[in-house]
């Protein structure tokens, strides 16, 4: 179990790096396959149509504001932390997310999103159950995705800079909260 | 090698060292000596710091050795200078 949320206390830099990388390419090109573009930090858009470079170009800016925000969070606490540490840690903290692009498998999330927001407008009472029910378990996936996500991510940031006490903390949210805003902010024009 | 004990069993205060031996002519010297910042470190840590200066000071063979990654490593290395520091100033005071 441990290994699932700290991989980071044993593991070489180099080998965490190589499966980040691993992650990078086969979570990009998965979000191709199932039509889903991770428009934002910690957010996944089903769409219509996609280009095979897309996927990746958003990981690779999410990846970025990560790393940036991370290794400056990890300097303020400890000048010593490695880059290549901070490398590591945003490769594989951000590779679960990969995994929701798999609830648009057949494009079930798009169509029931329509399907509910086509209900709403007409008569609420004929919401099919099947895409409510449907809703709801990706809804618990995703919630049950951050969390590891969070999980990994905070064990990572406090091994790479020795993080300890409250100022650790909230530097630490404080990375993930610029980290979203900067790239909800960043359009996607690509 | 018997470990050496440094926390009183009783109240966990730090020991002292009050008799020392010659092995050679039995000569025995009573006192009250401080034991020294080094040997006032956990077994683990001492372990760490003799295994660390075999390795050459190379905390990447020292990361091989334990099975652990890089900063877990050096963590732990701060720790232990974290450690020295308070055992030191204490000896100061």
């Amino acid at each position: 179990m441990k290994k699932w949320i700290n991989p980071f206390e044993k593991n070489s830099e180099k080998h965490l790096i190589f499966l980040g990388i691993s992650f990078f390419i086969i979570g990009s090109l998965m979000a191709f396959f199932f039509n889903s573009r991770f428009d934002n930090f910690l957010h996944m858009a089903p769409v219509e149509s996609i280009r095979i470079y897309q996927p990746f170009v958003d990981n690779i800016i999410i990846l970025t504001c990560l790393f940036i925000f991370f290794l400056l969070a990890g300097k303020m606490i400890y000048p010593k932390t490695r880059a290549v540490d901070i490398l590591a840690i945003i490769l594989i903290g951000n590779a679960p997310f990969y995994l929701i692009s798999l609830t648009n498998i057949n494009d079930l999330t798009t169509k029931s999103t329509d399907a509910i927001l086509l209900a709403m407008e007409g008569a609420p009472e004929d919401i099919s159950g099947f895409y409510l029910l449907y809703l709801t378990i990706v809804g618990i996936i995703s919630l049950a995705v951050l969390v590891w996500i969070v999980a990994l991510l905070w064990n990572g940031f406090k091994t790479a800079s020795n993080a300890k006490g409250i100022k650790a903390v909230v530097l630490f949210i404080l990375a993930l909260i610029i980290t979203t805003i900067v790239t909800y902010l960043i359009p996607n024009i690509y | 090698m018997k470990k050496l004990p440094v926390l009183c069993p009783s109240c966990e205060s730090d020991l002292q060292v009050s008799s020392l031996t010659c092995e050679n002519c039995n000569t025995n010297i009573n006192g009250n000596f401080g034991l020294p910042p080094l040997l006032r470190l956990s077994q683990e840590e001492q372990d760490f710091i003799l295994d660390f200066i075999l390795s050459g000071g190379s905390l990447k063979a020292m990361a091989k050795q334990m099975d652990k990654s890089y900063p877990t490593v050096r963590n732990f290395l701060d720790q232990i200078i974290e450690n020295l520091k308070k055992f030191n100033h204490e000896k100061m005071d």
